[in-house]
């Protein structure tokens, strides 16, 4: 049982990219971290958000590694006529491929794409710019959904079925909800694989120990508690016993807060949903999975159309698990890693609500399985599934009665963004007072 | 709170059609992306470029401008909406200039109308503008194909332009006309354009015959191939504005920079008694605030960005007086001036008499410009702004051929409004 | 041509159904009938999303009284072939709506020579429309949440005849479970609320209302100008992103309480209640006032036709010249400014201010037409699709017989209540194409105030009931969509009152459009309010309403700026 007698000027939750990213930060510009490794991670075979620049520079990353490689291509399946043959519908990660790759599958959208992603940067909405827009520009109605956006730009609907998927298949929305269209801005930022396997030359292992060189101290462990005796202080009980003190509690990001159970107090933004938990299906091969659809440096979402989203997020707010689950997934030598976040909080059914048990969780991993197995054609069989929910508690204890949200004693996330590592940044240097 | 774009995905250049045979001229290996495409800043060297321009025959690669070819039964109407440009009057082969506006009157691109029939024009823009074209033609009988990427553009310019485009088969048949038709096999499409004090003709032609006709043309050796930063000089000598580096287009996210056309010398482009277009009416109602006013300087270098100083009259003394007003957004070494020329984003109407001033805000190597020529080099050291000033040079407002048509039009524009009833 | 020749034509609005027997009228033309539309194309399940605009599936609203008296009488200018022209007139208003009408009033009572078109729309028919034999109903909605109080005000319509048959209505709310709650017209009453609930739950109800009530009042200046600098507090950023879901989460211990605001906040809403921002739909139903009472519920006497007489006779004192025309085919636009309206047969109305209560739609792209408008703006106004719709259903009865309806709920509003799981579960069925069968729905007796509308043992009721589809299941038509509407709307009957649902004599359904979250409703308003720059255009029509509906007070704004405008006028000329 450790107790350090230190009192940090921060604590953050979670140690995966957007974590570490945030304890860096704040570090170089003299806060003490502390950085608490809490296993409800997103796990690290499955690509992460790309860095930005401004993470970069400030973390002096070029020290570390020049090492930046990219998701390479996305891919969708488009379902041909008689909506058995799919054909691949893929995206490249650089601009000259998808253009040309634009040209071959729909001549009148390449043209279209350069002012596109132009346009993409005008979607970087902020809470505070949707209350004060009373500018309707052509480009800059805030409110606009994404299926909106989608149908004024294109006419592909295959390329607006991708589109979709890449910006909203992390978020659990269905496009079309207003405001939606800022997720597009996701699809600016590049996918990097944070594990390589078998070289054992890992770009998260030395980000990590870049970050941890600017004095963030690591702690590992579930968090049993957070307790707050008085303004400004936090004692954080970890699962092996240790307790630490801070001056401020944050998550890394929304995920990670509900895998430990927190109730996220994040700010409102368009793009974050208030129910849905989302789920990690690992499936293990003994062989390499063969499959001629994905590869190492890809990631596929099975998507068949837009219909298929808001039918999944129905599914969800109604406590049922969608029929035509929407799935990432990505495969790293012998495993494959699946994500959705369409799943509900809780299964309900004829016999009322319940939460889900260990069947359910088979189920789900099974239903996953044979959904990537249909759509990828694999050939070869799974040695294990493993399944993990991330559920959240959506009531908060009403102990006050008072109507007044603000004080309820939740834990703090960063906003719902296109960029969650760049939020996690932001909110971070925001706590320890070097916004 | 939530973030711009922060990545180098989007800058990655495309070629241009002409790409390759113009990479083969450069020896000077400077290149620049312009629109995402591949563009040379100098070929050989500026001086020689910029001379070949005025005084011999220059090759410009024009694939970095945008072009869309717009066809249908409401074309016409369709471009009199979209842009100030006066679609609707000219004739097929004409030209004519005008400026793409959004709802508030903010300038969103320069842009030029070709006819090429009754129901077919070309419009060629500076940056891209797709979603806009695809918005706005919502409800008309038009079709619209962007073809910057299928076509390539070579621009001809100098004394010997015609000439030039003569020997090598394109024929233009007057100074004002565009002509259409086949060179050997190849169908090509010439027009003339002009580019500062300096004419020119645009020669389009598919993107698969690029090698053949450049060929073509490249045959006479007196050609040599000219960048952008001497096509910079020759712009800057000309008064024209550009999206994106002296005013902000009005679709970019940026909540500051966008200016109506009065601001940066162009309300002879958005004439309102022209048929109606988008941004009539905010502009009708919208004060300029800002001025963009180009200035020659008795210096060799003046760098873009430079904040510059307000010198108020009455108060030389009080240099605490001294703030920033505005910047300089661009600037070029002009042979033809042989000095430093430069556009200064300044409030608009500016006391003519007060003194500007280039400052690099700090060290105190300043540079004093008096606008308007009033004030000169030493009444401001008479005045005495003591230590921080320990450069300065003489300078004036230049004229231009784009500032000359903007005063012209105010006055006119001016004395048409007096004698305007308030409901014309 | 003179006020007074036209004021002599004008068919008599005076033969309403009153106290006098139904039979007693004659001269009524038949109704039209509308024709169903068949789709060409069927919407296949792979291809639900790109049914165009011009394939929607509902025809026309139907505009039975101004066909009218298009037939009879028309005091527009005449034709090319009359030729006339007519002007002397300093403001047109078109449309003769609420905000119209009041536009109009105010506008002559600061001394403009106006003149009100009652042509094409008529947002408030000059008489009941029989949609049965002998029933006969409001073709809008007869129910008031709110009238602007600075409206009522300044024309004074009280002192013209504007009464109230109950001026604080009560609400019966249905519960799952047959359980029944009647909360009282009054809302600062609201805790009173007859029904089995906790005291702390009272309490939380009346807190609830009270923070909707001031975060409405710190709202107006928002939604009056504009002006959103002050608004940005942390209090209206939580309120103005979040879901009404996540809104309403925790509040109550008591799940009817959740499901009362749940109901009351998506009445008419095409925007799920987990989506973003529409937590702010409930001061949609808790922000109006009505008769001076802060969000109570109002009927009117005689409905719509009450309210429609008190304005008409405040018209005829101030001299507004009213008139019953043919359909106005376009505003005269000249470079920036409005010059009047033209007519379908030709002629013209010259004014340098037209005033139009028209949907968004027919005001601009229709009467202005889109080559005057900026590219923005009509996209602004193109992008509003909604993807759901309002259900109206007007029931007749022959009989009253006992049963909780009729002897208990007559002269209340009755509300069936749906918790936020089942409107979920509703907006998906609409979605696909279904109506659900615990779709929320409000019920309300226009004759239990106004008995000239049914025959003596007989009654008429209004139902709304949404999301309902908006367009047919895929593979089937615009009848099939109406055989399930009707069948719906018997069921929700069937629901409440099993021997009332046994008395109906008929069913008609028509469709309301659904509203979208206020903020982009309070966007696009903005936009509308300034007319795309047009000057001399003001518009007060169904694309202001952003508080609770049809409250005046888009017609006032617009007349005051209309005034604005005059002054500006006078002083050049």
């Amino acid at each position: 049982m450790r107790k350090t007698s230190q009192r940090f000027d921060l604590a953050i939750l979670g140690a995966d990219v957007a974590g570490l990213a945030a304890a860096g930060c704040a570090a170089v510009e003299g806060a003490s971290v502390l950085l608490v490794k809490t296993g409800a991670e997103a796990p690290l075979d499955f690509a992460g958000p790309g860095i930005p620049n401004a993470v970069w520079r400030l973390l002096g990353l070029e020290k570390v590694t020049t090492d930046r490689p990219k998701i390479a291509k996305t891919k969708t399946l488009t379902p041909l006529k008689d909506n058995k043959i799919k054909e691949v519908f893929e995206l490249h990660a650089t601009r000259n491929d998808v253009i040309q790759s634009l040209k071959s599958i729909c001549p009148d959208t390449a043209e279209r794409w350069a002012d596109f992603e132009g346009e993409l940067s005008s979607l970087t909405v902020s809470p505070a710019s949707l209350l004060h827009s009373h500018q309707h520009t052509l480009y800059g109605s805030t409110l606009d959904t994404l299926n909106e956006y989608l149908d004024d730009c294109f006419d592909h609907e295959p390329l607006k079925t991708h589109l979709a998927a890449q910006s909203l298949l992390a978020l659990g929305l269905a496009g079309d909800e207003p405001g939606s269209a800022g997720a597009l801005a996701a699809l600016s930022k590049h996918a990097w694989p944070t594990n390589y396997g078998q070289n054992g030359h890992s770009f998260f292992d030395d980000f990590e120990k870049a970050v941890l060189e600017t004095g963030v101290v690591l702690a590992q462990g579930g968090v049993e508690e957070v307790a707050s005796t008085k303004p400004h202080s936090f004692d954080i009980k970890l699962r092996p016993g240790d307790t630490f003190t801070t001056k401020a509690v944050m998550a890394s990001g929304v995920g990670v807060a509900r895998a430990s159970g927190f109730f996220a107090n994040t700010a409102r933004s368009p793009l974050s949903r208030y129910s849905g938990s989302s789920a990690f299906i690992r499936i293990k091969f003994d062989d390499y999975p063969e499959t001629d659809i994905l590869k190492d440096d890809e990631r596929i979402f099975i998507l068949e159309n837009r219909q298929e989203l808001a039918a999944a997020r129905d599914a969800m707010a109604e406590g049922r698990i969608p029929e035509n689950l929407p799935l990432t997934v990505e495969v790293n030598q012998r495993t494959m890693t699946a994500f959705t976040s369409f799943c509900p909080d809780q299964l309900i059914d004829d016999d009322g609500s319940r939460p889900w048990s260990d069947q359910d969780r088979q189920a789900l991993g099974r239903l996953v399985y044979d959904r990537i197995k249909e759509h990828l054609n694999i050939r070869g069989r799974p040695s294990s599934i493993d399944v993990r929910i991330d559920i959240s508690p959506h009531e908060p204890d009403p102990t006050n009665d008072k109507i007044n949200r603000q004080n309820e004693n939740r834990l703090r996330t960063p906003i719902d963004v296109a960029d969650p590592v760049m939020a996690a940044v932001q909110m971070a240097l925001e706590m320890t007072g070097h916004d | 709170m939530i973030f711009g774009l922060e990545t180098d995905h989007f800058k990655e250049p495309r070629p241009s059609a002409l790409y390759r045979p113009f990479a083969d001229e450069s020896t000077a290996n400077d290149w620049t992306v312009i629109n995402g495409i591949a563009a040379a800043r100098v070929y050989t060297d500026i001086i020689s470029e910029y001379t070949a321009l005025h005084h011999g025959t220059a090759l410009v690669d024009l694939g970095i401008q945008n072009r869309y070819a717009i066809h249908g039964h409401d074309a016409a109407k369709f471009l009199c909406r979209l842009s100030s440009t006066p679609a609707n009057d000219i004739l097929v082969s004409e030209s004519a200039r005008g400026l793409i506006l959004n709802s508030e009157g903010y300038v969103v691109d320069f842009c030029s109308v070709t006819r090429l029939s009754k129901e077919s024009f070309l419009l060629t823009t500076s940056i891209q503008i797709d979603r806009r074209l695809r918005i706005a033609a919502r409800g008309y009988d038009i079709g619209f194909d962007n073809i910057t990427d299928t076509v390539a553009a070579l621009g001809i310019f100098g004394p010997n332009a015609l000439k030039t485009a003569a020997a090598a088969g394109f024929v233009v048949t007057g100074d004002t006309l565009a002509s259409h038709g086949k060179v050997r096999g190849v169908e090509a499409f010439a027009r003339p354009v002009e580019l500062g004090h300096t004419s020119g003709i645009e020669i389009i032609f598919p993107a698969e015959e690029a090698l053949t006709l450049w060929e073509r043309v490249r045959r006479n050796n007196e050609i040599i191939a000219a960048g952008t930063a001497s096509c910079e000089i020759v712009r800057i000598e000309a008064g024209q504005a550009r999206p994106g580096i002296d005013f902000c287009p009005a679709d970019a996210p940026a909540l500051s920079g966008k200016r109506i056309p009065s601001e940066i010398n162009a309300p002879h482009l958005a004439p309102l008694n022209r048929t109606w277009f988008n941004g009539r009416r905010a502009i009708l109602d919208t004060e300029p605030t800002r001025e963009l006013i180009p200035l020659v300087a008795d210096a060799d270098e003046v760098i873009p960005g430079t904040p510059v100083y307000e010198r108020p009259i009455g108060s030389p003394k009080n240099t605490a007086n001294i703030h920033p007003i505005g910047t300089i957004t661009s600037a070029a070494f002009s042979p033809r001036y042989k000095a430093a020329i430069c556009f200064a984003d300044i409030p608009f109407d500016h006391k003519r008499r007060t003194g500007l001033l280039i400052g690099s805000n700090g060290t105190g190597h300043f540079t004093a410009i008096g606008g308007g020529g009033e004030t000169s080099a030493n009444r401001l050291n008479e005045d005495g702004i003591p230590g921080v000033l320990n450069a300065y040079v003489k300078t004036r407002r230049m004229d231009t051929p784009e500032t000359d048509a903007a005063l012209v039009f105010k006055k006119s524009a001016k004395k048409a409004t007096e004698r305007q009833s308030f409901f014309v | 041509m003179t006020k007074t020749e036209i004021k002599e034509q004008k068919p008599a609005s005076t033969g309403k159904p009153d106290s006098e027997t139904v039979s007693d009228r004659v001269d009524r033309p038949e109704k039209v009938d509308c024709e169903p539309i068949t789709l060409s194309n069927p919407i296949t399940p792979s291809n639900p999303m790109t049914l165009a605009p011009e394939d929607k599936v509902f025809p026309e609203p139907q505009l039975p009284s101004a066909q009218r008296y298009t037939e009879h009488f028309d005091a527009s200018p005449k034709g090319p072939k009359g030729a006339t022209i007519e002007g002397g007139i300093d403001a047109i208003v078109i449309g003769a709506s609420l905000d119209g009408m009041a536009a109009a009033a105010l506008l002559a009572k600061a001394g403009l020579r106006t003149i009100v078109i009652e042509s094409g729309f008529p947002m408030i028919a000059a008489e009941p429309e029989e949609f049965t034999a002998q029933f006969y109903c409001d073709p809008g909605d007869s129910l008031s949440f709110g009238i602007d109080p600075a409206l009522l005000q300044r024309i004074d319509l009280h002192r013209h005849g504007l009464r109230f048959a109950e001026r604080r209505m009560e609400t019966t709310y249905y519960a799952t479970g047959g359980k029944r709650l009647i909360a009282p017209g009054d809302l600062a009453e609201f805790a009173n609320l007859e029904g089995d609930l906790t005291d702390r739950d009272r309490r939380r109800a009346d807190l609830f209302i009270e923070e909707i009530q001031s975060l409405s009042q710190s709202l107006v200046p928002y939604f009056e100008t504009g002006n959103t600098e002050a608004q940005a507090t942390d209090t209206f950023n939580r309120w103005a992103l979040s879901s009404l879901e996540e809104t309403l989460s925790g509040v109550f211990d008591e799940e009817v309480l959740t499901s009362i605001f749940a109901t009351e906040a998506l009445r008419f809403s095409a925007r799920r209640p987990d989506s973003p921002m529409t937590s702010l739909s409930l001061i949609r139903r808790y922000s109006g006032e009505i008769a001076g009472l802060q969000s109570s519920i109002g009927a009117i006497d005689r409905g719509l036709q009450g309210l429609s007489r008190s304005i008409k006779r405040t018209l005829q004192t101030l001299g507004v010249d009213y008139r019953h025309a043919s359909e106005v085919s376009r505003v005269l636009v000249e470079w920036d400014r409005v010059q009047g309206v033209e007519f379908t047969n030709g002629g013209q109305l010259r004014a340098p201010i037209v005033v139009s209560c028209f949907d968004p739609d027919t005001a601009f792209l229709k009467h202005a037409g889109r080559d005057h408008l900026d590219i923005e703006f009509v996209r602004a106004l193109e992008s509003r699709a909604p993807q759901y719709t309002t259900l109206v259903a007007r029931i007749a009865f022959d009989a009253k017989p006992d049963g909780p309806l009729f002897n208990e709920d007559y002269r209340r509003r009755v509300i069936r209540l749906a918790s936020l799981a089942t409107i979920k579960k509703c907006f998906t069925a609409a979605r696909l194409g279904d109506f659900h069968d615990d779709a929320p729905a409000e019920l309300f007796f226009p004759s239990a105030f106004h008995s000239g509308l049914a025959p003596t043992d007989g009654a008429v009721a209004i139902m709304r009931s949404g999301p309902a589809p908006l367009n047919p299941k895929p593979g089937r038509v615009f009848k099939d969509w109406e055989a399930d509407a009707k069948k719906h709307a018997l069921s929700i009957l069937t629901s409440l009152d099993e021997t009332a649902a046994q008395s109906v004599r008929s069913v008609e359904v028509t469709t309301e459009t659904s509203s979208d979250v206020i903020l982009r409703e309070a966007e696009i308003a903005r936009f509308l309010a300034n007319a795309g720059g047009l000057k001399g255009y003001f518009y007060c029509g169904s694309g202001m309403r952003i508080g609770s509906p049809g409250t005046g007070a888009a017609g006032r704004r617009a007349a005051d700026t209309a005034l604005q405008y005059h002054k500006q006028l006078q002083s050049v000329l």
